[in-house]
């Protein structure tokens, strides 16, 4: 893609992450352009999920930078982080992470509430994403009463409500069917092809070849292989 | 069983800070359960509890002796109707400058009337007394000026329930007080009930023998359980308060820990443990931090309750003995460790039917469509998100929320009961002593102008702010008996007490009686009474009803208490003292002005001055703020105990939100929103129930003493501080919430999200 060449989305350089003496990450330096869909894959335990809570904004390095659109995440406060994670990354979770007190339509107007968007509007433009997502049938409902492709869908719906720059999702299949999965994978597809930058996390070599524009393979903590995906 | 004990171990290593706060909780309510306990106790019957506990005297007599012989005086003590005695005991009369008092020589403890000592040491030097609990205007030791220029040191304070003498000192130390006048014998007798079985025993036993001074029990015990009742039913009402929140709070506590720990009783279950296994674990787990926080507690309970109650019952003149008694302590154990295995159990045993798959199945029971409905509805208003989200959490769990809304509830209850009953007290005091300092002179014999001399001295001491002089003389009532107490005052605005109905005697021919005396003897305002002393009578009018908490008073004017005795001189002198002034310096100085300057002889006159009020309302009021401490402490653990827990059950929620970019901030204001509405309701429903139950432990006291309570006493709680309450729980709520939602706002997300 041509955006590749544009000033990058995220940018590390030399990130180590240590949990005690656990070495979770030991040296990445790693640019994302937008535009792009990167696959991040490799074996349990190599850090993949601890990578991609680094660029959220959910743990903070041991060593290294992080920062997204021009925006160094070490240089902010716990609360400025927060501020930050609402406006700029959408995150997709392997497990959902519904509120269940919380019905779907309300799920999804959650994030641009704590932005201060008005109850109205943030309810109109959840039951835009859940119609586009084609879940709007369950806004009413309450998480526990939906199916895992359902759920996920409108994960996905939540995460995409404030617009972000990067929609991150870790292993968003992952507890899904095949059935489901794949549905969920054509919706990532569709996203990145009208430009919605994306880093994923997968054990999936299917999604990862489907949705990828670039795959990076972590061992270890360290990039061991990163290669763009020929286009289909 | 193993098993069950190595699961039950790990869980409470995993959750150290949940087994601390059981231990700390169970700690403070047992604390408050064993003082609150002891309270009770030393509540009920109070003096017949210490009459057994110390082996009272029912009869005391003090022979003559320089007329009775030793052997027979000892003698007495196998006279018939006596099971057990004391004694002879030598006795001298100290005339003291402020007051004779009768010194026993006798130590510490005894068989009969035993003698405890209750400040400072055994007098056992020459020129050393103890005296009598609560007799003494000052802490031990001080030293004592007598008649005749010589000084005695107060080395300590004894308490007899009995109250057999004034002073105590060491056998050997009494002749260095002055000669032996008397010797007295303590007696417990077989029969001793009604007055007319201890005056049978006491004729059976002083056959012949030249008696100085005797008492009997129940004179004793007329005059203590007279002076205490008005406040038995403050201190009843106080411990029941105080056994209820320990109870709830403890109740909260276990079954909050069992709950949260479902997840793991499924995995137990899944690893092959029965459901009975299953409840042993989570009951053991709760169990073993309360016991050792219950011994914690109930040894502290009982250090308070000895400071405490010992302070109370020397201010009430309470006989009891100090602290709570071994017994009461094993109870109080007990109870604390029942209410913990009670209420682990319940839902430990809930939680062994479940299947196992419902509990790892992730997540808390699924919340109350209530709840939901009550969520849709918040989400609805214009508040901030963290705001109508935290507001809802407290219906996700309606049973915890409603026992903690119970515990704020119970503790505002307290605080408002307490602030209330002080207060109360205080306007008693206030209304029954409006004068601080009471001083009787009765002239030994006639001296012309005595009145006018000791009224003219007071008049000009410095201190003095105001002035009345009265007296009071034995009159009967006819058809209501004989011995009441008639008193007139000059000027009776100082000196009588407030009045409840009509209004104060003002000239010839009306009087006022107590509310009690109406109620016993079927009196209206308007009637008249026929008084009499020796053989004159006067009729007067009632014409109001005064407050007294004893029954046995009648006031009227000046002109007829003259006319029915006419030899009635003012001995009585009532001064209130400028503010500032301190009692004990004006009544020091008085004594030596009377005896310097007045012209008077120490040998013309009988003195007796008291200071009123005191000692006892801040023993009360001591008492009263530590209970309201201690009820508010463990409330406010209470709440921090279930946001501990609330917390920790939606760690994945709290996770979600903060990745969704709530801040730590927004995740405090939230935490702490719902808790203080929690606090909210629990002000509403407390502080209006500490009114309800501040004008029942009046209703009550008015009960016990047979007569209606002034206004000033019910209209304790000014409005501003009524409003002020509710607001009080939801503050000590949100202090309560404080830090775990700053530790909730810091929860590392990455980390909770993993969990899954
Ligand atoms: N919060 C944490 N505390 C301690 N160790 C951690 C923490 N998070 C990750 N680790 C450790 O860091 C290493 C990398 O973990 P990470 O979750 O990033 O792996 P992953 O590649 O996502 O694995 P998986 O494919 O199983 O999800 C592992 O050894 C893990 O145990
Ligand atoms: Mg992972």
């Amino acid at each position: 893609m041509t955006e590749s060449e544009n000033a990058p989305v995220v940018r590390l350089a030399g990130v180590r992450k240590e949990y005690g003496g656990t070495v979770a990450l030991a040296g990445i330096d790693l640019a994302v352009a937008a535009g792009e869909a990167v696959a991040v894959m490799g074996p349990s335990g190599s850090g993949k999920s601890t990578l991609l809570n680094m660029i959220a904004g959910l743990d903070r390095p041991t060593a290294g930078t992080v920062a997204v659109l021009g925006e160094e995440l070490g240089a902010l406060s716990e609360t400025a982080l927060a501020r930050y994670r609402r406006r700029r990354v959408g995150m997709v979770f392997q497990f959902f992470h519904l509120l269940d007190d919380l019905p779907v339509l309300d799920n999804v107007a959650l994030p641009a509430q704590l932005v201060g968007v008005n109850r109205r509007a943030a309810r109109e433009r959840a039951a835009g994403l859940l119609d586009e997502l084609g879940v709007a049938g369950r806004a009413r409902a309450y998480p526990s009463v939906l199916s895992g492709g359902e759920r996920q869908r409108v994960g996905v719906a939540r995460a995409l409500m404030n617009r972000p720059a990067l929609l991150l999702a870790d292993e968003p299949t992952g507890a899904l069917d095949s059935a489901s999965g794949e549905q969920v994978t054509d919706l990532l597809l569709d996203l990145n092809q009208i430009g919605q930058t994306l880093l994923l996390v997968t054990h999936d070599r299917a999604l990862a070849e489907r949705v990828a524009t670039r795959v990076i393979t972590v061992t270890d903590g360290r990039i061991t292989a990163d290669r763009t995906a020929v286009a289909p | 069983m193993r098993a069950v004990w190595r699961a039950a171990r790990a869980a409470v290593r995993r959750r150290r800070l949940q087994t601390l706060v059981i231990a700390v909780m169970v700690a403070v309510s047992a604390a408050l359960l064993t003082l609150a306990a002891g309270l009770l106790a030393a509540a009920t019957a109070p003096f017949d509890h210490a009459f057994d506990a110390a082996r009272g005297a029912h009869l005391a007599v003090t022979y003559d002796a320089r007329r009775a012989a030793p052997g027979a005086v000892a003698g007495t003590a196998r006279a018939p109707g006596v099971t057990a005695s004391a004694g002879p005991f030598a006795t001298v009369r100290l005339d003291a400058v402020a007051g004779g008092l009768l010194v026993a020589g006798r130590t510490a403890g005894g068989g009969v009337d035993g003698l405890t000592l209750t400040e400072g040491r055994w007098a056992d030097r020459p020129g050393e007394i103890v005296m009598a609990a609560g007799r003494a205007d000052r802490p031990p030791p001080f030293t004592l000026a007598t008649r005749d220029g010589r000084s005695v040191t107060v080395v300590g304070a004894a308490r007899s329930v009995t109250r057999t003498a004034d002073a105590w000192a060491a056998p050997g130390v009494l002749p260095s007080l002055g000669p032996a006048t008397g010797a007295q014998m303590l007696y417990r007798l077989d029969r001793a009930a009604t007055v007319a079985q201890v005056a049978a025993g006491r004729a059976a036993i002083t056959r012949g023998l030249a008696v100085r001074e005797d008492g009997s029990w129940l004179t004793v015990r007329a005059d203590a359980v007279q002076g205490p009742r008005s406040v038995l039913p403050f201190l009843l009402l106080f411990g029941a308060l105080g056994l209820v929140t320990a109870v709830l709070i403890i109740a909260n506590v276990v079954s909050g820990a069992v709950v949260s720990g479902l997840r793991h009783i499924g995995v137990l279950k899944a690893l092959g443990f029965t459901p009975a296994q299953v409840t042993a674990v989570y009951v053991t787990m709760a169990a073993v931090p309360a016991a050792a926080g219950c011994l914690a507690g109930v040894a502290a309970g009982n250090a308070l309750a000895v400071v405490l109650l010992a302070r109370v019952a020397d201010g009430l003149d309470l006989p009891t003995v100090a602290g709570t008694g071994l017994a009461l302590d094993a109870l109080a154990a007990a109870a604390v460790l029942a209410t913990v295995v009670v209420t682990a159990l319940v839902p430990a045993a809930r939680a062994g039917r479940l299947p196992a798959h419902r509990m790892i199945a992730a997540r808390p029971p699924a919340p109350e469509s209530r709840a939901r409905r009550a969520q849709t509805w918040l989400s609805g208003r214009s508040l901030p998100r963290p705001v109508t989200l935290g507001l809802a959490l407290p219906l996700a769990r309606p049973g915890r929320t409603a026992l903690t809304v119970a515990a704020v509830g119970f503790g505002v209850m307290a605080v408002t009961f307490a602030a209330g009953l002080n207060r109360s007290v205080g306007e008693m005091r206030e209304v029954t002593d409006p004068a601080q300092v009471t001083v009787r002179a009765v002239p030994e014999r006639p001296v012309p102008g005595f009145d006018a001399r000791v009224r003219a001295l007071l008049a000009g001491r410095p201190g003095t702010e105001r002035l009345t002089a009265g007296t009071r003389t034995e009159v009967a009532v006819a058809g209501a008996g004989t011995a009441f107490e008639l008193a007139a005052w000059q000027s009776p605005d100082l000196a009588t007490e407030p009045v409840l109905r009509g209004r104060r005697p003002a000239g010839p021919g009306e009087a006022a009686v107590t509310d009690a005396f109406l109620t016993v003897h079927h009196h209206r305002v308007g009637d008249t009474l026929t008084l009499r002393a020796g053989d004159r009578t006067a009729e007067v009018r009632i014409v109001g009803a005064l407050f007294a908490t004893d029954t046995g008073r009648l006031w009227t004017s000046w002109e007829t208490l003259a006319a029915l005795d006419p030899a009635a001189r003012p001995d009585t002198f009532l001064v209130r003292l400028a503010p500032g002034t301190a009692q004990t310096d004006y009544v020091d100085g008085f004594a030596r002005a009377l005896e310097a300057g007045a012209g008077l002889d120490a040998d013309d006159y009988d003195l007796a001055v008291t200071m009123n009020g005191g000692h006892p309302d801040t023993a009360l009021a001591v008492l009263f703020v530590t209970l309201a401490l201690l009820i508010s402490a463990a409330c406010a653990l209470g709440v921090l105990n279930t946001v501990v827990l609330t917390t920790r059950e939606r760690g994945r929620d709290l996770g979600v939100l903060k990745a969704l970019g709530m801040t730590p901030p927004q995740v405090v204001a939230m935490t702490v929103v719902s808790t203080a509405a929690i606090g909210a309701v629990g002000g509403l429903l407390g502080a209006p129930a500490g009114v309800a139950l501040h004008r029942l432990a009046l209703e009550l006291t008015a009960r016990s003493v047979d007569s209606a309570l002034p206004g000033t006493m019910y209209g304790v709680y000014p409005a501003a501080l009524l409003a002020a309450l509710p607001a009080a729980g939801a503050l000590i709520a949100a202090l309560g919430a404080l830090p775990p939602a700053v530790r909730a706002g810091r929860i590392r997300t990455a980390a909770v999200l993993r969990g899954e």
